[in-house]
Parts: C-alpha cells; structure tokens; sequence
C-alpha cells in the first residue's frame, strides 16, 4: 500500500513537473569550433546543473521559472554567463566560450631568462638537478655552467655569461646583493660558491635583459630564494673523501630553524691524488650555516640566513722570470646575513623588504709581504606590489647598498701603503607587467641610480615583451640598460670612475610540451665605459680610466627532454659567442682571455629503479681559448686546443642500520684529456730573448669524490 | 525523465527530514556513486561539475570542496594529456587550500593532499619524483596525528609502498603489513555521513591481495 502510494505521488510530481518544465537544449564550443567536453552547465545560485558531452551537447531541464543566469564554466576555458527566461518551454541556445588566458598568462617567460626549482611550469632545471650535478666540483651552482650563454672558463669558477667577466654576473639572495658570493682566488685554483643549491628553492638565472628590480651587474643576475618553510624536522650526517657535514632542522608550529656545519680538508686528497700544485697548507674551509623562519600573521614570514666560512690555504707558486717559487698564503674569513621579509598589506599589496650585512676579509701573503682587503656591505630594500587590474600589475621600491673597502699593503721591508673608499648606491626602480593582448604581455620599467662618489645619477630603461604563439610556444624580445661600479681594487686607486655600462639586445623562442624543452636566444650586448689601465701593476690614480669598450653577439640553444627516454633525461646546451674589448691593459680590441668561441654541454641523467641508482654523466666541450703568445707577437691571438671533459656521478639509495642513506661517488675528467685554460708568460724574455711561460691546467688531472649522506629522520626533501 | 524523477525523489526525502543539507547530501551522493561505478574520466569529471555547483552555494562546507579536488585529482590519473595533467592538479591544489581554510584540522584534507602529490609525481616521476615524494608522506603523517582511525592513511601509504624499489624498503612484500593494518582500520570505520569520505576499502583488500599473490 505504501508503495502504491509513494509510486502515485511520484507519478504526480512527474506529470505535474513536466507540466511546467523548461527544457534548454544546447551546445557548447570553444574559438575554433571545438566542442567542449565536460562543461559544467547550471543556474546560477542553484544546484541544479548538468555537463556537456562528447560532441559538446546538452540538454538541461528544471522545474525553476523567471529569469535565471545559466552559467557554463569549463576548467581551462573563460566562463560564460547568460541570462534565460524559464517560461516552461524549450529553449535552444549555442554557446561559444574563449579559452581561459589565464592559462596562457602563467607560462610567460621573458627572454633571457632561466628559472629552476619546484614551481612546476617554466623551470629549466629542478632541485634535483642541483643535488646531482656530474660537472663542477664542490661548486654546486656550477649546475648553471650547463646553460646556454655561460662559458666554460674552468680555471676562474664563477659565471661568465655572455661575454661579461665573473663580476659581471651579481647574485642576489632573498632579493639582496651577496658581495662576495665565491671564495677569495687563488692562482690557478677555482673560485667555489659559498651557498649550498639545497637552501634555495627558486632561482631564476637570467643571462640577459633583466628587471628593473636588480641592478649593478653588467651582464647577468643569479637570483637565489631561499626555502620558506622546511617540510620536516631533519637531522643528517655527510661524510665524504675531503671533509664531514652535519644538519639539522627542527620545525615548530610556526617557526623553524636549521643550521649546517662543514669543514673540509683536501690534504688527504692529495695526499692520494697528484696535484699540478705545489701546496704549503692544502685548502681547508670551514663553514657554518644558521636559517631561521617566522610566520607573522596570516601571510606575513620573516627569513633570517646567516652564513660564515672560513678559507685557509698556501701554494708555492713558481716565479718564470727568477726561477724561484713565491710562497703564496690566504686566509680569508666571510660572513653574510640576510633578513627578509614578505608580507601582506590590505587586500592586494605584497610588501617585500630586507636588510643584509656583509664581511669579507682577505689575508693574503706573499713570501714577506702582505696584503690585507677588507670589504665591509650593508643593503636595505624595500619594495612593493599591487595588482592595478586583471591586466596590470605594478612593482615599485628602492635599495640603499654601502660599500666599505680597504686595502693594507705591508711590505717586508719599504713604506706601506692603503687605499680604501666608502660608496653608497642609492637606487629606486619601478616597472609594470601589462597585458596588451590576450597572447601579448610586456614588462616595462626603470631604474634609477644615484652614485655620489663618482657623481653620477643614471636612469636605466628595461623592456620586454613576450608574444605567446601557442599555448606551448612563445616569442620574446628583451631590451635594457645596465650600470655597474667598477671593481672594487680599481675604485680603491681611483674613486673618481665612472660607473660602467651595457646595452642589452635580445630576442628568443622557446617552445614547451610534454616534457621537452626547446629554446634559441639570439644577442647583442655593447659595452661602454669599461674600466683601462696602464699595467697590472699600476697604482696611480691616472694610470685608470674609463675609455674601455667592447661588443659580444651570439646565439644559444637549449634542449631539454625528459620523456623520450624511459627513466632518462637529458639536456644540451650550445652557445655560440662573438666578442671583442678593449679593456683592462689589452692594447687592442680582442676577444677575452675567458673566452671559448662554441661552448657546448650535455648531462645526461638516468633512473636504475632495480638498484635504485641514479647515474649523471656530463659532457662538457669548449673550443679553444684564446692567449697572446709574446714570443711569437704582441698583436696576434693564439688559440689553445679545445677544452673536454666527461664526468660521471653516481647516486645510490640504501638503508643502513635503517637509517636513509646516500652513497654517491663522483669522478672527473674520466677520459683523462689534458685541458689547458691558457698560457702565462715571465715579465722578462730570458737571456737567450725568450719569454719563458707555463701552461695554466686544472688544479688536478682528474678529481674523485666519495662520500655518505644518512639521514637520522628519514628520507629528505631534495 | 530518470533525472527528474531522481530529482522529484530527492525533494521528497528532502522535505521529509531535516532541510536544505540533505539535499545536497544525496545529490552529491549520488554523483559519488556515478564516480566509482567506473574508473572513467567522464564519471569524476561530473563528480567535479556536481561538487562545484554546491560549493558555490553551500560556500562554508569542506565537503565540496573536497570531492572536487578529489574528482580532478583522479582526472589527474586518467588523462594522458600532459598540460590537462597539470592543470587538474593545480586545480585541485586550490581548492585543497580553500577546503584547508574551512576545516583546517581535518585528516581526509591531509590525505587528499598526499594524494595530490602523488599525482604530481606520476606526471613525471623523473622530475617530480624526488621534490614530492617526501611531501606526500609528510601530508600522511600529518593526516595520522590528526586521526590515526582514518584508513585511507594506511591504503595509500600501502600503496606507495608498494611502488617503491624493494631496495629502498619498498615491494610488494613491505606493503602487506600496511594494507592489512588499512583493512583493519576500514572495518572499525564509519563514515560521519553518507558523503562523508569512504573510498579505498575495496581496493585496499585487491592490492592486498595482489601483494599476497607475490611475483612483480
């Protein structure tokens, strides 16, 4: 009975609801006459709803009446609104729906720049990467010497991008300038960076045309985020051939704090290997490392990064005009502290900020003599962002960076001397990111620069702008002007220098699907008001001037594919490089000493899940480099032969005592090519009228790394 | 005329107890259930639309939120294309934050995060692999401090286990004891409500079974 009745009521409701029902039938497609699958299609402020199907069809019927909104949003495509009027019949409607642009918007890249971490879209290279570098060793961010517009200059370390000298290149951490990102230099020994990859987890590496956000560097900027917030608490130990390293994280509700301790010691390395230098003291470095985080508010966190080494080590390095060795020592010990912080104003302000201080100091001894630098740098910044609209958002702030430096030389026996200056650079930038069109984006801004020591205020124009040709290909064109104070020893002669300069030029394609990345920058770069001096060893004011120029062009190419081999991944990077100048003490207009015309690097990385491995092997190449031979002439280049090098790292994941751990062994140079850099000559030919000389090679033929990493608390974040 | 008699049913059960909840209750309900009849796209992506149009009514419920995350976090699975992939995880990592700030203690939230990444992960486990594999068995650990009675923690750590290289502690033979204790915490568990998350027993006894079975 109960069934009969509830079966007649709901007969009823069905006769009585298709009495006054509306029924819209419709069909739904996007610009090119696709149709769309899946669309949510509903009255809006209702539940009442249904989905498109394979053809885009759909037939919605409701028992509502008046007007309505009937709402069609799909995931990827703009949502549509429209209004109907319910009037129990049928309505037919066609519906067409643009793609959302947001989509497009997210993956614009500006030209001249590489982005690597966990965001996902856009980045070149992932953390990962970083940890498994095959190439550049103990110099983890050398990761980026297997870009494109980079040149391999193995002797130096550091970045030459493009042409520019290492110092051309700035590093910024948490949106503050690092003074001396890289060790102190030795003769012939690379510089390594002082920042391990792991406490980053974005960089942004531009090679060319950068925002208006950074200044004082000529050529490039190396932007460096630290991590947020660690995931977990971690301990772990790393031990390996030349040193031990110990971290620990612990993690509160809404706090954190880590701190990383290393020291390093190569003289059982070589004691084993055959160094190319005769060392007094073997390199030994100690390192430690503090970070704290602070959520503040809801959005608000405060980063504190603290980091101090210290550098030791002494060389017999041989003298070619007396035949004797110079007995050569440096200590040197720096720190560098940086606070942030990012907060939210209101509803749509973003307020960053920061202040960072900088010691570095220099001991350096030369059979008798000694020369002590001290640099001494505080930076504070601010800045702001505001969305303006949908279209445009506005970025603005300013930085005030002091420079402190003195140089001590103490002579064993004569007068002594010091030079020292004091700069500050004060600067204010503003720059807008605007969409022009639905595919077109542009970024345009400014930067202006105030140096009162060489009396100089400058505004630096910088303008890019991106033409999405698909949604998986993109165009862009990039233009800037570029200041940077010259370094810091020609400043200490001569405080009255200008600042120098360069002009950007650069346009590029990249395209991006599944796992392939494809991308060809073609540039030109003109440098002006380069730094020229008398002789190496001139120390009078007038003996430094700012009458250097110089020009470099070229194109660099990048593939990078992660899917055509199963459980493989590869990149190659090719640049190729046109560059003249005249500037330091050349006495005529020529490629730098640096410089490899074709520089070429494959890493090729692969996943054994069996033994649960992985392997990198990379491959780097560099035409020769180019060196004036004064035995031969004054005015002609000589060329070295090319430059190879095939390394090879392995990585394996196991358990000891239960413990996560890591073996990974690392070996350089496994084909044993006998690279060299250059050539240098004595200052004086000898008595049968020749300049006796010394090819300048690796520190060691090959370098080998073993080592362990275990991890107390499981397996870490890489 | 199926979907208006659902319909006409569901106003009438409606009407009968206790107000406008239910009504979305057995609506999303029945759209769950449309979801785990197949392991089809179409099915999750109507679970999707179906979760979008209560949330944008029934704005303070996680619920909703969590089905669709849930919904586009299985398309995630499906779908082979590549840049649909990553869109239906970004998709789904927002609406996991919306549903995080309306329940922000709730385990189910945790593990549909976990799960999240590992979807991630299965984009391109060369790449992601390694960046989010950790943050998948952090979001589990954080789900089993909030409700260690949520069985799902279990299923999905069983899960991954078993996808792990056995010499990296992983294997079929590793990931029986967690798929036996998942089965255990599914008998004792009920959900809250008939929308409530339930998901997992089934496939926890077959992958436990398969594990039993041995091999590779």
């Amino acid at each position: 009975m109960t069934k009969f009745i509830i079966t007649a009521i709901l007969l009823f409701l069905q006769v009585s609801s298709l009495l006054c029902q509306t029924t819209i039938k419709g069909s739904i497609k996007a610009d090119k006459n696709q149709p769309v699958i899946g669309a949510n299609i509903y009255f809006k402020g209702t539940i009442e709803g249904t989905n498109s199907d394979e053809q885009g069809n759909f037939i919605l019927s409701t028992d509502l009446t008046g007007d309505k909104i009937l709402v069609a949003s799909c995931i990827g495509y703009k949502t549509h609104e429209e209004s109907v009027k319910l009037q129990n019949d049928t309505i037919e409607l066609l519906i067409s729906i643009p793609e959302n642009d947001v989509e497009l918007k997210e993956v614009v890249v500006y030209a001249g720049t590489f982005e690597a971490g966990d965001k996902k879209k856009s980045v070149v290279l992932n953390r990962l990467d970083m940890a498994t570098n095959p190439i550049g060793f103990g110099d983890a961010l050398s990761v980026l010497r297997t870009l494109p517009g980079t040149s391999n200059a193995a002797d130096e370390g550091g970045m030459f991008v493009r042409g520019g000298e290492q110092n051309e290149t700035k590093t910024f951490i948490d949106g503050l300038m690092v003074e001396s990102p890289y060790t102190a230099k030795m003769p012939s020994v690379p510089v390594r960076g002082r920042f391990s990859p792991m406490l980053f987890r974005g960089t942004v590496f531009s090679t060319g045309g950068y925002s208006a956000e950074y200044g004082q560097a000529l050529s490039s900027v190396l932007i460096l985020n630290s991590i947020d917030t660690p995931e977990k608490d971690e301990a772990g130990l790393s031990l390996f051939l030349s040193g031990v390293n110990g971290n620990l994280t612990k993690k509160w509700e809404k706090s954190s704090l880590s701190a990383s301790t290393q020291y390093v010691n190569m003289s059982p390395f070589y004691g084993i290997i055959k160094s190319n230098i005769k060392w007094n003291h073997e390199p030994e470095n100690f390192g430690q490392m503090i970070a704290y985080r602070q959520k503040v508010g809801e959005r608000g966190l405060i980063k504190i990064l603290a980091n101090y080494s210290i550098d030791n080590s002494s060389m017999y390095y041989p003298d070619l005009d007396t035949h004797s060795n110079d007995l050569i020592s440096l200590i040197n010990s720096d720190m560098f502290i940086v606070s942030s912080y990012r907060g939210a104003i209101g509803k749509d302000w973003i307020m960053n900020t920061g202040a960072s201080y900088n010691f570095d100091n220099e001991k350096i001894k030369m059979n008798e003599d000694n020369i002590e630098t001290r640099k001494q740098s505080y930076e504070f910044k601010l800045a702001f962002t505001k969305p303006v609209n949908e279209k445009i958002n506005l970025k603005f702030g300013g930085n005030v960076l002091n420079k402190d430096y003195s140089r001590n030389y103490l002579p064993f026996s004569g007068n002594s001397y010091k030079w020292k200056y004091n700069s500050p650079v004060i600067a204010a930038f503003i720059e807008s990111e605007i969409r022009l069109f639905k595919r077109i984006s542009t970024r345009i801004g400014g930067r202006a620069e105030s140096v009162p020591m060489s009396n100089e205020l400058y505004i630096s124009p910088r303008f890019s702008l991106a033409y999405k040709t698909s949604v998986n290909s993109q165009m862009s064109l990039g233009y800037g002007s570029f200041s940077e104070q010259p370094l810091n020893e020609y400043l200490a002669y001569n405080n009255k220098l200008k600042t120098e300069q360069a002009d950007h030029f650069i346009i590029n394609y990249q395209l991006m699907k599944e796992s392939r990345i494809f991308r060809i920058e073609a540039y030109y770069k003109n440098y002006d008001r380069l730094i020229k001096y008398d002789s190496l060893y001139a120390i009078a004011p007038e003996a430094y001037n700012n009458n250097g120029s110089g020009y470099a062009k070229g194109i660099d190419l990048f593939y990078r594919d992660s899917k055509s081999i199963k459980n493989g991944d590869f990149w190659i990077s090719y640049s190729l490089i046109d560059s003249k100048r005249n500037y330091k003490d050349y006495s005529f207009a020529h490629p730098p000493f640096f410089l490899s015309t074709h520089n070429l690097s494959l890493v090729y990385k692969h996943y054994i899940s069996k033994t649960d491995s992985y392997i990198s092997a990379g491959y780097e190449f560099a035409s020769g480099r180019p060196y004036i031979n004064p035995n031969i002439s004054y005015t002609e280049m000589q060329r070295t032969k090319s430059y190879n090098n095939l390394s090879l790292s392995i990585f394996h994941f196991t358990e000891i005592f239960g413990k996560f751990t890591m073996i990974y062994a690392q070996v350089t140079n496994i084909l044993g090519s006998e690279n060299v850099f250059g050539y240098r000559y004595g200052n004086h030919p000898n008595e049968s009228g020749i300049y006796e000389s010394e090819p300048v090679i690796p520190v060691s033929r090959r370098f080998y790394l073993i080592g362990l990493f275990v991890s107390f608390t499981g397996k870490p974040e890489i | 005329m199926k979907r208006v008699l659902l319909i006409v049913f569901v106003l009438l059960i409606a009407r009968k107890t206790d107000g406008s909840d239910t009504l979305y209750y057995s609506t999303l309900r029945k759209s769950i259930d449309l979801a785990y009849k197949d392991y089809k796209l179409e099915n999750y992506r109507q679970l999707a639309n179906c979760s979008e149009r209560i949330l944008l009514v029934y704005k303070n419920e996680w619920l909703p939120y969590y089905y669709e995350a849930y919904a586009y976090i299985n398309m995630g699975f499906i779908e082979t294309n590549e840049g649909a992939r990553e869109m239906y995880c970004d998709k789904a990592q927002n609406l996991i934050d919306e549903a995080f700030k309306i329940k922000p203690d709730e385990s189910e939230i945790y593990v549909l995060q976990s799960m999240l990444y590992y979807a991630r992960m299965s984009i391109s486990p060369m790449i992601n692999g390694p960046l989010y594999l950790p943050k998948a068995s952090g979001a589990l650990d954080d789900a089993e401090k909030l409700d260690p009675g949520n069985p799902r923690i279990y299923y999905l750590r069983g899960k991954s286990t078993m996808n792990t290289p056995v010499f990296f502690g992983g294997g079929k033979e590793a990931a029986i004891p967690l798929f036996d204790k998942a089965i255990n915490v599914y008998k004792d568990f009920k959900p809250k409500s008939i929308i409530h998350p339930f998901w997992g027993e089934e496939d926890a006894l077959r992958l436990y079974n398969e594990c039993k079975a041995g091999g590779t």
